[in-house]
């Protein structure tokens, strides 16, 4: 073939262009860290990074959820744990006054009145400015009495404001962990079998005030049968921590091997990357010195 | 011829004849460099002979002709090969900057606008009366809808840039039309005796090479020397010394078709007759390419909202009252945007179901929980992909579009290399060769001009015998 001057010319621009198209390839891949900085370095990988992203961002949302949850079930359960308690020295005074005197029992009854508020309390308790046991009514006190009624018995029937609402958590794609939000199982229940803590303890105080053996005995077993309630429901919550125990186990492992398959997908490999650029660098080294050598001399620099 | 005279004679001629061939080899120094230059050669052959008695006496040397060194194949090769790399040249440059509007490589894309609003959704649902969530939630909602706006305006605008392009390259076609036009006519002047106009050759191949970067072009020699030139689909675009004329027109797109116009000037739309050159390329990318990334993303913005305001209408607000729509607009990712009295108040986002008989459900976050989980379910494409499964396919379609062109263009520019490489190697000047004959005509000169001293000495001697 017959080479001309401009022959070695275009081919040496032409070798010295992609030289330098893939040093500064490697150039972007060792200063970004990445092996995909466009879409078209890797379409098909470009795909599978968004989904990881996505994937990754959902995880951790999820993870939020269900910490929610789980903070949402230990503030119920602690208050339970509390009210147990309460219930329990209601259980041991309607016990000892079973036998008490009438001025005893006059002591007893006004014990007893605060026991019931700060039970109340407890089942008007709230989490981050939402009551917990109101069902959907998040933002309506669940139980109230009303102070300014004539008789004792009256004073001490409580309302329940709220409504058989529950509350919702995601914990994975399309799946949700249920919890109840009612406060009348727990707490004022009607349904047969059922006991209302608040109506046993109205009877109570009202038993102690008119010196009621009777009635304060029967009482006794009906606080009995509340603190049985109160410790189903919160058994009954178990399953519940479970659920989302194991959702919180699963992510926690899935997470970092999706980090890994999205590390391998768009990270690079820098001691490829820099080996690669090494070897480059020599390439184009050589092509400058064969060009400098090549494209100098010429006939005309031999002639005189 | 054996006499002096006729030394002098054939001494005469010689040194006019490797004058020129002198000239000739400084004309091709002199356009070493020149784009589209084809070497000449002097062509050289033996004068008549004459008779004598000892047999032909030769007379000397002719200079013939300058005949210029080329391939008539290669031509059209080359306008071939300009053609497909004027297209994927022109498409590559597009689809780059489409590219650019879709690159999610370090996040802050739809992708991630999509997520996060769904996200909201979810962080809405452990706390559905929380006005905290709620804010958060319009805000990530009008990030999600700027983003498909800002998607749109961009894929638009680039559209916008390829018309623009079209038109100027309309009109870079019309003059180079002119050009081919005025060439022709210099080449047929000056070969209307027996020469061949060389340079006015040179010129024409290199107008015509330009022309085929930018549409693709059917051209073949008439028997006066001039060049025809069809276009899209054998309509003819110069014929000897006319020429006829592309225009733009707009369409009901609001964009440019190109249009031919005819004898009498009536025009006709050529879009679909176009397979090569630049105009190829943009007119692929705006009238294919980027309508269908449109579609694409309309189709997503309308499944979005749709899906998310019939479930947001099903619900209730944290007043109790039944859901407005959540995102306004129709449809389109030009047009998707929150809905204002949602942005005004945030209390009016539908997270619960009915309240009844309640007046609201604060607490109820059942609606939130199906919103949020629209997330999952297959409802593009048919109901076999997601929201996200869907811009994914997409953004990478964008990819491989960029990867193909991007091949094509390499393999077509090895290509005209290649074919450059060879017109080099028979019509380009190398000066090394250009060096030896310059020595070569320097040296025949210096002996022809010997000639003409050493028959002016046998004159003398003559002369001096009288």
């Amino acid at each position: 073939m017959r080479v001309t001057n401009n022959t070695m010319i275009h081919s040496i621009v032409r070798y010295l262009t992609r030289q330098n198209e893939a040093l500064f390839d490697r150039q972007n891949t060792i200063a970004s860290g990445k092996k995909i900085n466009k879409p078209s370095d890797d379409p098909l990988g470009m795909g599978r990074v968004l989904d990881y992203r996505q994937t990754i961002a959902s995880i951790e949302q999820y993870q939020t959820n269900i910490q929610s949850g789980k903070t949402r079930l230990e503030v119920v359960d602690a208050n339970l744990d509390l009210v147990d308690d309460l219930l329990e020295v209601v259980r041991a005074i309607a016990e000892t006054e079973a036998r008490g005197t009438t001025e005893s029992r006059q002591r007893a009854a006004e014990n007893i009145k605060n026991l019931y508020d700060q039970i109340l309390d407890q089942a008007n308790s709230k989490l981050s400015d939402n009551y917990l046991f109101s069902g959907y009514q998040t933002k309506t006190a669940p139980f109230s009495r009303d102070d300014t009624q004539a008789t004792t018995f009256d004073q001490f029937t409580v309302t329940y404001n709220g409504d058989g609402g529950d509350m919702q958590f995601i914990v994975a794609d399309n799946t949700q962990v249920t919890m109840d939000a009612d406060g009348r199982p727990i707490f004022h229940d009607a349904a047969p079998g059922g006991v209302s803590i608040f109506d046993a303890m109205r009877d109570l105080i009202v038993g102690l005030e008119n010196d009621d053996t009777a009635a304060i005995s029967v009482q006794n077993g009906l606080l009995d049968q509340g603190h049985t309630q109160i410790q189903n429901i919160r058994s009954a919550y178990a399953p519940v921590l479970y659920q989302l125990k194991t959702a919180e186990n699963h992510w926690q492992q899935y997470k970092p091997k999706i980090e890994d398959l999205l590390g391998t997908e768009e990270n690079a490999d820098i001691t490829k990357a820099v080996v690669e650029l090494q070897s480059l660098e020599l390439a184009y080294q050589s092509t400058l010195a064969t060009a400098a050598r090549i494209i100098q001399p010429g006939l005309i620099s031999f002639l005189q | 011829m054996s006499d002096l005279n006729g030394i002098l004679s054939i001494a005469g001629q010689a040194l006019t004849t490797q004058q020129q061939a002198i000239s000739v080899t400084s004309h091709n120094i002199a356009n070493v460099n020149t784009p589209g230059y084809s070497r000449q050669k002097l062509v050289m052959t033996t004068s008549p002979p004459v008779d004598s008695a000892i047999g032909p006496m030769g007379t000397g040397v002719d200079a013939v002709e300058i005949k210029r060194i080329y391939d008539r194949f290669i031509n059209a090769q080359i306008n071939n090969a300009s053609q497909e790399l004027g297209r994927w040249d022109a498409q590559k440059d597009a689809v780059e900057s489409l590219e650019m509007i879709f690159n999610e490589a370090y996040g802050y894309g739809l992708s991630e606008a999509m997520s996060e609003y769904w996200n909201a959704w979810q962080a809405l649902s452990n706390n559905p009366a929380g006005f905290t969530e709620r804010q958060v939630l319009l805000t990530r909602g009008e990030i999600l809808t700027s983003t498909f706006n800002k998607l749109d305006s961009d894929l638009t605008q680039s559209q916008r840039d390829q018309d623009l392009a079209i038109e100027v390259t309309v009109s870079e076609v019309n003059r180079l039309a002119a050009q081919l036009v005025d060439l022709n006519e210099k080449v047929v002047s000056t070969e209307s005796g027996t020469q061949t106009a060389n340079d006015y050759r040179d010129q024409r191949d290199l107008v015509l090479k330009e022309l085929s970067e930018l549409i693709d072009i059917n051209a073949f020699d008439d028997a006066d020397g001039s060049v025809s030139v069809l276009i899209g689909n054998g309509r003819p675009l110069v014929s000897g010394t006319t020429s006829w004329q592309l225009s733009t027109q707009v369409n009901v797109s609001g964009l440019q078709d190109v249009v031919w116009l005819d004898d009498a000037g009536n025009p006709v739309m050529i879009n679909n007759d176009i397979s090569g050159g630049k105009l190829k390329g943009w007119l692929e990318t705006r009238d294919v390419l980027i309508p269908g990334f449109l579609n694409r993303l309309d189709a997503l913005a309308q499944t979005l909202v749709t899906e998310v305001n019939n479930l947001h209408q099903t619900g209730f607000d944290l007043n109790g009252i039944a859901g407005e729509v959540f995102f306004d607009g129709t449809g389109t990712a030009a047009d998707i945007e929150v809905n204002a009295n949602i942005v005004g108040d945030p209390s009016l986002i539908a997270a619960s179901f009915d309240p009844l008989p309640f007046a609201s459900a604060p607490g109820d976050n059942r609606n939130a929980v199906e919103i949020a989980n629209l997330q999952h379910q297959l409802l593009m494409n048919g109901n076999t992909a997601t929201f996200n499964d869907y811009y994914s396919s997409l953004v990478r379609d964008v990819g491989s579009e960029v990867l193909k062109s991007d091949s094509y263009y390499t393999h077509e520019s090895e290509m005209l290399a290649q074919l450059d490489n060879y017109r080099e190697s028979i019509s380009g000047v190398s000066l090394d060769e250009e060096m030896i004959n310059l020595i070569k005509f320097q040296n025949a000169y210096a002996a022809a001009a010997k000639l003409v001293t050493t028959a002016d000495e046998l004159m003398q001697t003559v002369l001096q015998m009288v």
